[in-house]
């Protein structure tokens, strides 16, 4: 009779144990899995607002009873590796992840993200020509970084070819056509683009302000592939009443210094967006805040910035595209997606910030629209003025 | 230095001398590192590698329980607020913590199996001949690195199966029984994740999105060539071993076989076969990763749960062979890398060595020499497990900055700091000679340093060897 009580019991442990099994796995089914890819780390600014963005989301979604989701996050940290090498082992990893993981949806955010990972990931339309589109992408990728190396070497010959996952773009400073995203039926995204209509007030409102002569305006951005694509699109643009002078992408401190020197001579007020890849000649990048700083210290007319950090790194005015915004309605369109939504939408972004830092106002005399004092205040991104100059507070950009 | 029989009953050298000094040294060298740094770093900063380097003096020493001085950094930098109490002891309710918990249950359940006296008895039944008694060692030490993560732990439970054949007057045997011995249960523990508890170090100071890479089949193939090569030197020093063996035996006439009396077993065969149940339905979990996606150290913890439902180990059991202090120890170092990094050290400790950085841009090979160079002076001075979280926290932020994966650099230094050469460098090695000594069983040691150097270079070389692998799995 023992013998047979502790068989029983047994028995019914095993089958509370399968039950718990049962309940473990049923619950990993009913998940949905997204994986947010980063191109750089969250030593950027502006990956942490794309983080709380996408955080939000998830919280709305948890507040009216969506998809149970698991969401990972990856960062490549491809600025602080600008080298072919680096790019191709970052992509194995995120490779190695998706192969091992099997997320429904990719959220890619920055453009380095879309070309090494998500071109590979779409479903193309036929009669898209791949192989085309792989040796351009393959060209780009390599860029002035490394002679174009065999269409192998990012693994742009291995495109997923069954299961495919949604992916949703941000963070995209140009066109999408480049990662075949115009020719697939998979994607959607928002993109990054300048809110320019918000950048020429804001230049109108400076020129006003400033006491001089003001002959026009000249974006200056390093040379990094986001800086190369942000001065194409300022070509591309309309900026009347001004006159817009040919951008400069400053691959080292040298070429920096020759456009600010240009912009003084031209009285020219420069626009500047990206900064973060301008070498210093010995190997390593200038850090943004001293390059910001010089530069405000250095230019003659006022600086207007077009980046969330520009403020924060010593910048005087900033008007840039909302990091939160972008990772916000990526999650929003990958919750779509994964709710059976068939559009698969490609937005504009719409919601900026405003920055801006009272000394260096004051210190230029300038008199500008209350307006932008009260929003940069609402938003947290206003500096006070200050006894002493070029001091930064930190945080100040959430 | 030939047949020396060590005596075993020398008198405990006095070592209050020496203890004194060393605690002396523990207040002293971070006195001085403190006024050194003073001018330099902020005062958190300066703190925390003060009281490091305490931590580390303590360790060089052996001043107490290995586990100890890590318990009692985190406890000082939480007392003086210069890291929140949340990242001192995240290595407590970190992933690792339970896959280490788990992972010492089962290897506790194991240790109550009678796997290997049933080996041994049929090693002794057989009259099993020299290579015979050799392959059994190995194996048994190769497969008890898949299943118990403590080198010390595999060592001692072989030591029954080695002792036995053991012959008093055989130096030359009994060295390279002794080296099977030795160099079986611990020249791959870095292969195979769980073969080490400082490889769960190395995976907690990884950063999430790399974990999941080595997981326990990305480990091994990351690391599978190193291990094929050391594989492949082990088995050549077999059979050195054997054609020796051989050779003396044939010089020195035919041994006359002892008829050892056949040892009873006394085993609980459900026990046994339920053990080995578990482990197959481990490697099936994670052979079956891709499809039920459920961690690694979710399914140990689990299987750890189900051996107390099924009253597989009693509390005076888990008492007795669990290994606390080193679940302990791993705890407390795991969170070095997070409070490095909270305290913004890791790029400051990786900024110290700039020299490296060209070297490495250049010359792989020759970047890797010099590390593994470093690692072998520092483990003249330094006990295994606090040399590698020294070189750790300084070169994995490093491995960062030259945009290698800090697994590579991690797996290299941890492969380089477990080789050893002398009896004082690792604690399978002493615990060996102390037997031996104990027994009055003669043995070569200068076999042993000899054949010690040998598998310290064919470390070396596993590790060069890799290079290009690691290279194709776009890892450097």
């Amino acid at each position: 009779m023992r013998s047979f009580f502790t068989a029983a019991k047994y028995l019914v442990i095993v089958v509370l144990l399968v039950v718990v099994a049962r309940l473990v796995l049923t619950h990993n089914e009913d998940q949905k899995k997204i994986l947010v890819v980063h191109s750089y780390n969250n030593d950027l600014a502006w990956v942490n607002d794309v983080d709380e963005g996408v955080r939000r989301a998830i919280e709305d979604a948890a507040g009216r009873r969506g998809p149970s989701l698991n969401v990972r996050t990856h960062y490549m940290n491809l600025r602080n590796h600008p080298d072919c090498n680096f790019y191709k082992n970052a992509t194995s990893d995120v490779r190695f992840t998706i192969g091992d993981w099997q997320p429904e949806v990719l959220i890619l955010i920055d453009d380095l993200a879309q070309g090494l990972v998500g071109f590979n990931q779409v479903r193309l339309n036929e009669g898209a020509d791949r192989a085309r589109m792989a040796g351009d992408l393959n060209a780009w990728l390599a860029g002035d970084r490394c002679q174009t190396p065999d269409i192998s070497f990012f693994g742009l010959d291995q495109p997923v070819t069954d299961n495919f996952p949604e992916v949703v773009f941000a963070g995209v400073n140009g066109g999408v056509g480049l990662y075949g995203y115009d020719q697939a039926t998979n994607v959607s995204g928002i993109f990054e683009r300048k809110n320019y209509q918000a950048l020429i007030e804001t230049l109108e409102a400076l020129d006003r302000a400033y006491d001089g002569p003001v002959d026009g305006i000249m974006m200056l951005n390093d040379a990094s592939p986001t800086g190369v694509t942000e001065n194409g699109n300022y070509l591309l643009q309309d900026w009347a009443p001004f006159v817009a002078h040919p951008p400069v992408g400053a691959s080292d401190f040298a070429d920096w210094t020759r456009a600010v020197e240009e912009a003084n001579a031209g009285n020219l007020m420069l626009l500047i967006a990206n900064y973060q890849n301008v070498r210093d000649g010995q190997g390593g990048t200038v850090d943004p805040e001293t390059l910001v700083q010089w530069t405000e210290r250095n230019a003659k007319l006022p600086i207007l910035g077009a980046n969330t950090r520009f403020v924060a790194d010593g910048g005087m005015m900033t008007v840039a595209i909302a990091g939160s915004e972008q990772g916000q309605v990526a999650m929003e369109l990958a919750i779509a997606a994964i709710d059976g939504n068939p559009d698969r939408p490609h937005y504009d972004a719409k919601q900026f910030l405003i920055g801006m830092n009272q000394s260096l106002v004051r210190k230029r005399n300038l008199q500008l629209p209350s307006i932008y004092e009260a929003f940069s205040r609402e938003i947290g991104t206003f500096i006070e003025a200050m006894e002493q100059l070029y001091v930064v507070q930190s945080g100040e950009n959430q | 230095m030939s047949n020396i029989d060590h005596s075993a009953g020398a008198q405990p050298r006095d070592r209050s001398f020496r203890d004194f000094v060393a605690w002396a040294l523990v207040g002293v060298l971070p006195w001085l590192l403190y006024l050194r740094l003073e001018q330099l770093l902020p005062f958190e900063q300066t703190m925390f590698l003060t009281l490091a380097l305490a931590a580390i003096v303590m360790w060089i020493f052996r001043l107490t329980p290995d586990f100890v001085p890590g318990l009692a950094l985190i406890l000082v930098v939480t007392l003086l607020d210069l890291v929140p109490q949340s990242i001192a002891f995240s290595g407590f309710y970190s992933q690792i913590f339970f896959l280490v918990f788990g992972i010492f249950v089962l290897a506790a359940l194991l240790a109550e199996t009678s796997w290997l006296n049933r080996l041994e008895a049929m090693l002794v039944r057989r009259n099993a001949s020299f290579p015979t008694r050799l392959f059994a060692v190995v194996c048994a030490g190769v497969l008890l690195t898949l299943v118990v993560p403590s080198p010390l732990g595999r060592a001692s439970m072989i030591q029954p199966l080695v002792q036995r054949f053991f012959r008093p007057d055989r130096a030359r045997k009994n060295a390279f029984l002794a080296l099977v011995h030795i160099h079986g249960t611990t020249l791959i523990s870095t292969i195979i994740l769980t073969g080490n508890p400082l490889n769960f170090v190395l995976i907690g100071m990884l950063n999430e999105q790399m974990r999941g890479r080595f997981q326990w089949m990305g480990w091994l193939q990351a690391a599978s060539v190193a291990g094929v090569v050391m594989a492949a030197g082990f088995v050549a020093a077999m059979f050195f071993f054997a054609a020796a063996a051989r050779k003396a035996s044939a010089a020195g006439g035919t041994e006359p076989r002892q008829c050892a009396p056949p040892i009873a077993v006394v085993s609980d065969p459900l026990r046994d076969w339920a053990t080995l149940g578990l482990y197959v339905f481990l490697m099936a979990a994670i052979l079956t990763r891709s499809i039920h996606q459920v961690p690694l150290e979710w399914i140990v913890l689990s299987l750890a749960m189900s051996v107390f439902f099924f009253s597989g180990i009693s509390l005076a059991t888990l008492r007795q062979k669990f290994d606390w202090p080193t679940l302990i120890f791993v705890a407390t170092v795991v969170a070095w890398g997070p409070m490095l990094d909270h305290l913004g050290l890791s790029q400051w400790l990786a900024d110290q060595l700039p020299v490296l950085v060209p070297i490495f841009e250049r010359n792989l090979y020759l970047g890797m020499a010099i590390t593994m160079a470093g690692v072998f002076v520092i483990r003249l001075a330094v006990p295994g497990a606090p040399a590698f979280i020294i070189l750790a926290s300084t070169l994995i932020p490093f491995a960062e900055v030259i945009g290698i994966s800090p697994w590579v650099l991690g797996f290299v230094i941890l492969t380089v700091s477990e080789g050893f050469i002398w009896p004082y460098q690792h604690g399978v090695f002493s615990q060996a000679i102390t037997m031996l000594d104990a027994e009055r069983i003669a043995y070569r040691m200068q076999t042993l340093i000899t054949f010690n150097i040998l598998f310290f270079m064919l470390r070396c070389a596993a590790i060069f060897i890799s290079i290009p692998f690691w290279k194709a799995l776009n890892l450097i």
